[in-house]
């Protein structure tokens, strides 16, 4: 075995650095686990899998669901559309048990439609589909698409219509419950990853880590990977919770539903489930790239409450849609935000990065953009850390 | 071994808190003395390498300061130590073991010989915020010498402790500096002047005195009054 330090005997490299680094990540993890705000978030976001997964069974009735399901696999067409016409109360408004099984299927007429005084009825299969495509196109030339753009996704678009009815309750209650854990996951990273590092400066446990052999490059790293653990983790125990209870509650039929029964102008080609599947890589690299700037950020100002008033803002401002889609590059950031990629409706973002000519999708550019940004703040905040100088007090 | 100081100076902004000090020293025990605002603290940040010099160099027997090697072989004790409040005094050492860079099964070891030493078996598994300023300033001890340092840098380790615990501890700096570099920050002259072979003084960021001490040369304390008249 090599030695280090041939003056010390205690100093070994290879196999023992590994056990220090083992030793320093169990510590670095009780750290922030025996930390109370931790304790607490982990418990709100318990509350929230909960409620988010409550939510649905309190506003609409398990039998609502199961006369839906009775429809799965119909073909929205000419003759579902006119065997539903004659049910609508109130311009598809009004249900009961007689009706209550067309409600899906009024609920993608009236997306399409997004004019609260279209009737319903006035409509067959192929105009609706023709209107559908008419408007997303339109929007598409608002969000400022090209023409190579909009030929892309009209390719994508091609195989859509006619949609075939499938009951989603369950898939769509897991899709919208991510994004709500989502949030939680984002407030765990910005209030207790953002002391990962602060808290040695003001507890001035600092001096001593800095004076060791360990207490450079190893510990910033396995600081840094156990934060990580602690949002990935807490990122996929959610994610099955969430799952396991909607499963138990809903069943989970709706993951071949195609997307277009929720969001009818989405213009992906994807069923609920391969949404999901988005939605997770969505959520992890979401996680990674909270708790990296995080830990890197509130290293480099030395700052917890900086940082969480910086993540808790642009939160914020994502939910708010304050920026025209005229400018694209702006609006286009801002829907590329992680609550804002997660969430259901962005479904229906048009625009696309075109690299070298070749188009991707923000399901495909967010986990690399969100992974890119982690590895360079990751590497911000190691420069900050080994720059550090123990000074006042 | 020889630990050098080599025209260290550290300046902020216009204030120089540690002004060209030269020295050096080997295995014993060196007292360093001067009233507060001397840049005691700035001197031994700096000999810990956690503070970098605006100039000058610091090396152990050619080991420059900022090197891991440096700080393999270094126990620092800073004057006002942090901890984790949820951690006992066995988890505490035993971390700063692994940053240490020690074997595992060898830090379980040293950690208990360790808490033993400073007289903390039975306080062992405790949570450190449970203790007493006293106790606190022993787990300080006890985590400097984890490693079996080469160089040993204490800024005014007595504080907190009583003085039975002051005893206990002088005699123990005393057998470690046999074989180790022991720099000893302290304002109260007669925590090194029975064990002390060396003293160092400062005033202002200067170095004021620098010299062996042994009884014959007089009291102490009454130098020490007089050079800060």
């Amino acid at each position: 075995m090599e030695s280090r330090v041939t003056s010390s005997s205690f100093i070994w490299r290879n196999s023992s650095d590994m056990n220090n680094i083992g030793t320093l990540y169990k510590f670095e993890l009780k750290k922030i686990l025996k930390n109370r705000l931790t304790i607490a978030m982990l418990i709100i976001t318990l509350a929230v899998i909960i409620i988010e997964g409550l939510l649905p069974r309190l506003t609409t009735s398990r039998e609502a669901g199961v006369a839906q399901k009775t429809l799965d696999g119909r073909v929205i067409d000419d003759e579902l559309l006119n065997e539903m016409y004659p049910q609508l109360l109130g311009n598809g408004s009004e249900w009961n048990a007689d009706n209550i099984k067309y409600m899906g299927v009024a609920g993608v007429e009236a997306g399409i439609l997004s004019d609260d005084d279209a009737v319903l009825s006035d409509y067959g299969a192929a105009e609706l589909y023709e209107i559908r495509d008419e408007a997303i196109v339109g929007y598409m030339n608002r969000d400022g698409l090209t023409e190579d753009e909009i030929s892309w996704w009209q390719e994508q678009m091609a195989e859509q219509a006619p949609f075939t009815y499938v009951y989603n309750g369950g898939a769509l209650t897991l899709a919208q419950g991510l994004a709500g854990v989502l949030m939680c996951i984002m407030l765990i990273s910005a209030l207790c990853l953002s002391t990962v590092f602060t808290l040695e400066h003001r507890q001035r446990t600092d001096q001593l880590i800095l004076s060791c052999v360990n207490g450079r490059k190893e510990t910033y790293l396995v600081k840094m990977l156990a934060g990580l653990t602690i949002v990935i983790g807490c990122s996929v125990v959610t994610a099955v919770l969430l799952s396991a209870m909607v499963t138990g509650l809903y069943g989970m039929d709706g993951l071949n539903s195609a997307v277009q029964i929720e969001i009818p102008m989405s213009s992906y080609s994807l069923t609920m489930g391969q949404f999901i599947v988005r939605q997770m890589i969505v959520m992890i690299t979401s996680s990674i790239l909270f708790a990296a700037f995080s830990m890197a950020v509130s290293e480099i100002l030395k700052n917890s409450l900086a940082v969480t008033g910086i993540m808790v803002g642009l939160f914020i401002f994502g939910q708010l849609e304050v920026i025209p889609p005229q400018y694209r590059l702006l609006s286009h950031l801002n829907a590329m935000l992680p609550s804002n990629q997660i969430s259901i409706w962005s479904l229906s973002e048009y625009r696309l990065f075109n690299i070298g000519g070749h188009f991707f999708t923000g399901y495909v550019m967010s986990p690399v953009i969100y992974l890119a940004i982690s590895v360079v703040l990751v590497i911000a905040g190691a420069v900050s850390y080994n720059r550090f100088q123990v000074t006042g007090r | 071994m020889k630990l050098k100081v080599d025209r260290i100076t550290k300046q902020y902004k216009n204030k120089i808190a540690v002004d060209r000090i030269s020295f050096e020293l080997t295995e014993g025990v060196t007292g360093l003395l001067g009233a507060n605002g001397a840049g005691k603290t700035t001197l031994m940040r700096m000999m810990s390498g956690i503070l970098t010099p605006t100039s000058g160099e610091i090396t152990a027997d050619g080991i420059p300061v900022n090197s891991e090697e440096y700080r393999a072989i270094l126990g620092y004790l800073p004057q006002d130590f942090g901890y984790y409040p949820e951690f006992t005094a066995r988890e505490f050492v035993k971390y700063i073991a692994a940053l240490k860079g020690i074997e595992k099964k060898r830090a379980r070891k040293k950690t208990e010989e360790l808490l033993e030493l400073v007289g903390l078996t039975e306080s062992a598994g405790k949570k450190i915020k449970t203790f007493s300023g006293g106790m606190k300033q022993r787990v300080g001890i006890a985590q400097a010498l984890v490693n079996d340092p080469k160089i040993l840098i204490l800024d005014e380790p007595t504080a907190g402790l009583d003085p039975k615990e002051r005893v206990r501890f002088r005699n123990l700096i005393a057998d470690i500096s046999k074989d180790t570099v022991v720099l000893f920050s302290t304002h109260i002259v007669s925590d090194i002047e029975h064990i002390a072979s060396n003293v160092l003084m400062m005033r202002d960021g200067q170095l004021i005195h620098e010299g062996e001490w042994n009884g014959k040369q007089g009291d102490l304390e009454q130098f020490y009054m007089e050079e800060f008249k």
